[in-house]
């Protein structure tokens, strides 16, 4: 299944079963990747020191541990040593956020063994990513948000007779919802209002559904972007940007 | 091409805040809030708590008694004397038996007060009517079981089945939902079990009707076994609980009341 349409409904059901443990001594940044984080559909648990999250983890595992490296306290290298020290925690990953330009943390933190490490303020896009790559089996590349955007099929006008919408969208494609689905391998000409802007893209059809097959409980179709302007993906990157951090601003 | 308003923008934008100096109520509160679908932000001192009140405001605060560094009354003092969270709702969370707390709490105009540990349904009802304008009673959760109706199971095949089910009512998807008010015997499979209940049709969505609805309809049970009532009952605290628990001592309680 293509990154698009893999299915929200199985995803949602394993995921609440999971956590990410975040811990972070500076409560704005905290907050920040922890809202984040549930943004993105994940559970998660939050510890403001090292102490605070090694006493979280005997009352449930978590899949995932989100670190800053300076932490009041014990800092994030030890608290990955001391998780790895643990046979109850030896195989959760860690990612660990590094002041921008502390080369020899980043370096120690690697060295390690830490899953991943990013510079601090963490990017929406770069904590996905790495969030994906160490807790999903088929990790996906691209921030994906749930909306709701009217589009015109402008090769296929027929296909938004009755109130298409772009459903989920991603900087490398989206979900047309639709009940006129066009079957995979079409190429469509799309009209998609986006703020008060309206973007052109031309895209291949990859999936299509009708009622009750498809992965969003709608029929429609998803669709992988094969022709946008750089201008366009840019307005698309920053669309994604501001809805997935609105309200949250990392220090 | 018109703008089409999105509901669920509002949700994912706000949050609960959850204190509790208790780690393991605060990882089994917060968890248990996140599985009702909400976005929380935790904390397990006041400090804690304050600092990130401050910077952004929760639309309801859930506050165990005890803190390490003041007590859960005493923030809640501190977000009602400050204009910025003044107004937000605050759910207590005090020992089973400090009833003198519970008093204070209610007295100083909580949103309510619930006993540790904190029973599931209790924290969904007291949540929904703290913040939602439509609060709902019962507990729900969202699934995929298979069901008849009057006799003819679904096909799964086109995606039939309930989706929504509560100890009092089910969303059964389908793309041809009877009319409202009639009266359906249905059959569900929950948990190997094989519940049989009347139903009575609320209301029905064609394809494409309201934003992220799926087409079907919602039912109400009108007829069921208690046993089978509480079976449901059952079923959906332990998928809500699944992985977690409360803390099983109440050693807090003798430190609290003093």
């Amino acid at each position: 299944m293509d990154e698009t349409t893999r299915s929200t409904a199985s995803v949602g059901y394993d995921r609440n079963s999971r956590f990410m443990l975040v811990v972070e001594s500076d409560a704005n940044n905290l907050f920040y990747t922890s809202m984040l984080l549930q943004r993105f559909d994940f559970r998660i648990c939050m510890a403001a020191t090292a102490e605070e999250a090694l006493a979280m983890v005997p009352v449930a595992v978590p899949s995932l541990v989100i670190t800053a490296l300076d932490l009041k306290g014990m800092n994030g290298l030890e608290l990955m040593q001391k998780l790895a020290g643990n046979p109850a925690t030896a195989s959760v990953p860690v990612i660990i956020l590094i002041k921008q330009g502390d080369l020899v943390g980043d370096k120690r933190c690697r060295d390690a063994g830490a899953a991943e490490c990013l510079d601090k303020p963490v990017q929406a896009e770069q904590i996905f990513r790495a969030v994906e790559a160490a807790v999903e089996t088929t990790p996906r590349s691209s921030i994906r948000i749930r909306t709701r955007l009217p589009v015109t099929v402008t090769n296929m006008p027929f296909i938004d007779a009755e109130g298409a919408s772009v459903s989920v969208l991603s900087e490398h494609g989206m979900f047309l919802r639709t009940q006129r689905p066009a079957p995979p391998d079409t190429r469509l000409s799309l009209q998609i209002g986006l703020n008060d802007r309206i973007i052109s893209i031309e895209a291949v059809v990859r999936s299509s559904y009708r009622i009750g097959e498809g992965p969003y409980s709608e029929p429609g179709m998803g669709l992988q972007f094969v022709r946008t302007s750089p201008q366009d993906q840019e307005l698309i990157r920053q669309f994604i940007r501001n809805e997935v951090t609105r309200g949250i601003t990392p220090m | 091409m018109a703008e089409i308003t999105n509901d669920k923008k509002e949700i994912m934008n706000r949050f609960i805040m959850v204190a509790d100096g208790d780690t393991n109520d605060l990882v089994y509160t917060s968890i248990l809030l996140q599985r009702f679908e909400y976005h929380v932000c935790t904390a397990k001192t006041a400090a804690e708590a304050l600092a990130m009140t401050a910077i952004a405001p929760p639309v309801l605060v859930v506050t165990a008694q005890f803190l390490p560094d003041m007590s859960g009354y005493d923030l809640f003092l501190r977000l009602k004397l400050d204009p910025r969270t003044s107004e937000v709702p605050v759910i207590a969370i005090t020992h089973a038996g400090d009833l003198l707390t519970a008093q204070r709490f209610r007295e100083a105009g909580v949103a309510s007060c619930l006993d540790k540990p904190v029973q599931v349904e209790a924290l969904y009802t007291a949540v929904q009517a703290a913040i939602e304008s439509k609060p709902r009673k019962n507990l729900r959760i969202t699934t995929v079981l298979p069901v008849t109706v009057n006799g003819v199971l679904l096909s799964r095949d086109a995606g039939e089945c309930a989706t929504v089910l509560s100890e009092h009512g089910i969303y059964i998807r389908t793309l041809k939902p009877a009319l409202v008010n009639t009266r359906l015997q249905l059959t569900i499979l929950v948990k190997n079990k094989l519940v049989s209940v009347e139903a009575v049709v609320l209301n029905t969505y064609g394809q494409g009707q309201g934003l992220f609805k799926e087409p079907g309809m919602g039912l109400k049970f009108v007829h069921i076994d208690p046993e089978d009532r509480e079976f449901i009952r059952q079923y959906i605290r332990e998928e809500i609980t699944r992985g977690v628990a409360p803390s099983a001592s109440d050693r807090q309680v003798l430190p609290d009341s003093k």
